[in-house]
């Protein structure tokens, strides 16, 4: 009897033990992540209506919304056509030195990304770096504006999130099996066809969370707008944040960031629908 | 293209990467060149001193902030390594495996920070408790767990289970299987990981803003208030000096890494 | 058999139970305060306090201060009312939060007896609207809005508006390549643009607030950037040709860069800073020897030295670096005092809100 009851409890024991001590992690995203969720989407029916979500179809928080959307959607873009020939020719034709490129390629965003913001205000405006050189070189007789515009914060974002778009490329293309390009070949495909057929379908993972890995912090950024984009337009990050930090009704506040949450699934899963359905002919 | 026109795709290519790396190192240049500045602002070009590097090392609100950062980087390294190597641990000694356990964890990277901190900071509210170290570090653990878990667990599940089975074929307990056996196939992945939420959470500013942003001051928090304030030429001192570290550690790695691919 | 399920299942929920508890515990924590009993906790916006200061205080009297900050009287307000008053010594809000803050109850009464500068202070920033007795505030510094601009602008521009305010309302006849800094704070802008429209008013009504916001959006194309804080740079840089800001922003932009001049609208704004206790602050005493060593000469001419603020006291202003036409405006007479007018808090929450945002939008 007592040999069998030692054996139930090491066998309890041995259950109890991986159990105790990986729970942690379920119960601190539980605790600390799902009901932080939670509370928003009950901050913003705390009366079972949609009263805290009203005010939030007028015309101007629609215009934030749009801007925000657009402006998400081309950093995504435009990083993917910056990063995806620069991995591609590091990958395939770095050589022996693939591995210094990529990493020199990441050093520069080892610093804070905030002081990137600083630099880019610095080369940008109209005593700067890039209107001095125009101006000197005669090309331009009076400076460019381009700090303090979409155009400045539009080219700020994507120098921001490129390593976001290049990490997950460089993890896909890398794995990318070399014999395929020469089975292309073989078969009578030019470089372009094989690109288009061969290369980009088979690396569509990696393109897929690169370009989710930007779309969605982009979606949220606040400081670029207001540090580069001389706090002209709002964006929904900055709407959030005026709300959070400076309002009198916490609902409010999470009502708007629960809406926009919603927008930006609702795209994310459109974007994803699209690529699929051209991916998959 | 490439069989066709040779030398065009070759120019082209090396257009291409020139141009991506000057557009990447311009900023960092232009920010090392004015750090030498003599002027208490950094543009236009007076003359050359290295007064700022001396002001950097004076300037205690900087590195006050950039303890901070690192204490909070390593606390929310620490804790999410610790948690999600226990929770494959955990992973590993079930019969069965756990399909969706990664998935689970999916969410702290598809919710946008900024989601999250609103929730986070509504959470801390209404049960009343004050902002600051602790906050920041239990939030940026939610990152790193986000990060840290789907990573180790998907190269967990790469793994030959064969090699566990014959560790305890061979008598070893279930803890010494998993450290013996699991634990260092998984460190370059656990290494890795942990880095990463290292630089995440110390470059991490939404957070921060919401989540400690008055009482505790970060790195990122820091340069973001004398941005807003006015710039000096300390922070183009400042950033030239994290570059250089970093580039140091860099050449550091990659030397190692290359050392170990010859033999 | 049974009993080992149970045994399992029961263990498993204590194990669940045991952490819940421990990671509870770690939000309990912040809570203890581990601040050491001599210290006092200081919430303000920068711009108030130089290191310099604080390090000097700490090394006479050997109290620690920590210093929080906030952007804006809006976030003050929040944080003061989630708390009612707890968790800070000492806020410096602007004029108007103080109505709101005494109204909220959440401030605590001042005891003149332990203060010894009453006094020195200027008269004229006492006794106002939001305060009548200064029980609860006493001002610690004040500014005028002024306008700044630059040698380009003079160049282009022979003579001044006959009413400046037009320069940052109506400037039409000043060419595409005309461009300012506004005020970043919503409350400060819809007061401009309520007084530059109405004159004085205590709220408005839908006309008058749609008035007020079209008024705002019309000045977006010259419009550089929307600043509170930069606008010495962006003056000093040439990025713009004038900046509506705080007198002590063009002063230093005055002092830091060169042909930067400014000008004074005979009517304009003023904003007084004042100290404030909060009503949870339990370290009265040594947050009255904070008083006392800020609102001493020797800090209160070091204040002004970085920050160039006018300053509340006024037997000082004589030992001050300043232009003569600096002291001239530190010490105005009542009859300047009576074209400074104050914010105007003439929106609701909400209607603020929605008015900034279109603006921006």
């Amino acid at each position: 009897m007592n040999l069998l009851k030692k054996n139930v409890l090491k066998k309890i024991g041995d259950e109890a033990m991986p159990f105790a001590l990986g729970i942690p992690a379920f119960l601190w995203q539980i605790l600390f992540f799902y009901i932080p969720l939670l509370l928003v989407f009950i901050l913003s029916f705390p009366t079972f209506s949609w009263e805290y979500f009203t005010p939030f179809f007028a015309s101007e928080y629609v215009s934030v919304i749009v801007r925000t959307v657009l402006i998400a959607l081309s950093t995504a873009f435009f990083c993917l056509c910056i990063a995806y020939p620069i991995v591609y020719l590091i990958v395939f034709k770095g050589g022996r030195f693939k591995h210094m490129f990529f990493l020199f390629l990441l050093l520069p965003f080892l610093t804070t990304f905030l002081l990137h913001i600083y630099a880019w205000m610095f080369v940008l405006e109209r005593g700067g770096v890039i209107n001095v050189l125009l101006q000197s070189v005669g090309l331009i007789s009076e400076p460019l504006h381009l700090l303090n515009s979409s155009f400045a914060v539009i080219f700020v974002m994507v120098y921001c999130y490129l390593p976001f778009m290049i990490l997950p490329l460089y993890s896909s293309l890398e794995k990318f099996d070399k014999r395929f390009f020469e089975a292309s070949y073989d078969l009578g495909a030019t470089w372009w066809q094989t690109l288009w057929r061969v290369l980009i379908p088979l690396s569509f993972p990696g393109i897929r969370s690169g370009f989710f890995l930007v779309l969605v912090p982009a979606f949220g950024e606040f400081a670029i707008p207001e540090l580069v984009g001389g706090d002209k337009k709002m964006f929904v990050g900055s709407i959030i944040t005026h709300y959070t930090m400076g309002a009198q009704t916490a609902s409010l506040g999470a009502a708007f960031t629960l809406l926009t949450a919603f927008i930006l699934l609702i795209v994310v899963v459109a974007v994803y629908g699209i690529t699929v359905k051209i991916f998959k002919q | 293209m490439t069989e066709r026109f040779p030398l065009f795709s070759r120019c082209l290519s090396v257009f291409w990467v020139v141009m991506v790396y000057a557009f990447l190192y311009i900023p960092i240049i232009i920010f090392f060149i004015f750090s030498f500045n003599n002027a208490p602002f950094p543009a236009p070009w007076v003359g050359f001193t290295l007064h700022w590097y001396r002001a950097l090392v004076y300037e205690t609100d900087i590195w006050v902030a950039v303890g901070n950062s690192l204490m909070v980087a390593m606390s929310a390294v620490l804790l999410s390594s610790c948690m999600s190597i226990f929770l494959v641990f955990y992973a590993v000694s079930r019969s069965s495996k756990i399909k969706g356990l990664a998935a689970y964890f999916y969410g702290n990277l598809i919710v946008p920070e900024i989601v999250f901190a609103v929730g986070f900071l509504g959470l801390l509210t209404m049960l009343k408790v004050p902002l600051g170290f602790i906050t920041l570090v239990i939030a940026h653990t939610v990152l790193g767990l986000g990060y840290m878990v789907p990573i180790l667990y998907s190269r967990y599940c790469e793994l030959d289970y064969r090699l566990l089975e014959a560790a305890q074929d061979l008598g070893a307990t279930q803890l010494q299987a998993f450290f013996t056996v699991t634990h260092p196939l998984l460190k370059p992945s656990l290494l890795g990981a942990a880095l990463l939420v290292f630089i995440i959470s110390f470059d991490d500013f939404v957070l921060a803003y919401f989540c400690s942003g008055t009482t505790f001051q970060t790195l990122p928090l820091y340069i973001l208030s004398m941005l807003r304030v006015g710039v000096s030429p300390i922070v183009n001192a400042f950033s030239t000096l994290l570059l250089v570290l970093s580039g140091i550690l860099v050449i550091i790695y990659s030397s190692l890494t290359i050392r170990n691919r010859i033999f | 058999m049974k009993q080992y399920i149970f045994f399992s299942w029961g263990i498993r929920c204590g194990i669940v139970v045991f952490w819940t508890f421990v990671l509870a515990l770690l939000l309990l924590v912040p809570r203890l305060h581990f601040f050491e009993r001599n210290s006092i906790t200081v919430f303000t916006w920068s711009g108030v306090f130089s290191q310099a200061m604080i390090d000097e205080f700490e090394q006479e009297t050997g109290i620690k201060v920590y210093i929080k900050y906030y952007v804006s009287n809006e976030e003050l307000l929040v944080k003061l009312r989630a708390t009612q008053g707890a968790g800070y010594d000492l806020v410096i809000p602007s004029d108007y939060a103080v109505k709101k803050l005494i109204y909220e109850k959440v401030l605590k009464k001042l005891d003149k007896q332990k203060i010894n500068f009453l006094p020195s202070l200027n008269p004229l920033l006492m006794g106002h609207f939001f305060d009548p007795q200064n029980e609860y505030a006493i001002p610690f510094e004040w500014e005028i809005y002024v306008i700044g601009f630059t040698e380009a602008f003079k160049s282009l521009q022979k003579n001044m508006p006959e009413h400046l305010w037009d320069l940052i309302f109506k400037p039409s006849h000043f060419g595409s390549g005309y461009r300012i800094v506004m005020v970043n704070d919503a409350v400060e802008a819809i007061s401009m643009a309520t007084r530059y429209l109405y004159g004085s008013m205590t709220s408005l009504n839908e006309t008058q607030q749609n008035a007020v916001q079209n008024l705002l959006i019309s000045q977006r194309p010259w419009i550089e950037a929307y600043s509170s804080v930069r606008s010495d740079y962006y003056l000093g840089t040439n990025n713009v040709m004038v900046a509506m800001a705080q007198n002590a922003e063009i002063w230093r932009a005055v002092r830091d860069y060169k042909n930067i001049e400014y000008i004074v609208p005979r009517d304009t704004f003023i904003t007084i800073e004042h100290c404030a206790i909060p009503a949870g602050s339990t370290k009265d005493d040594l947050v009255y020897l904070f008083l006392n060593f800020i609102y001493s000469k020797k800090s209160m001419q070091h204040h002004y030295d970085v920050f160039q603020y006018c300053p509340a006291r006024i037997d000082i202003v004589n030992s001050l670096p300043a232009t003569q036409r600096q002291k001239d405006i530190i010490v105005s007479s009542k009859k300047a005092f009576k074209h400074y007018y104050f914010m105007q808090d003439v929106l609701s929450e909400q209607k603020k809100h929605d008015v900034w945002i279109s603006v921006k939008a």
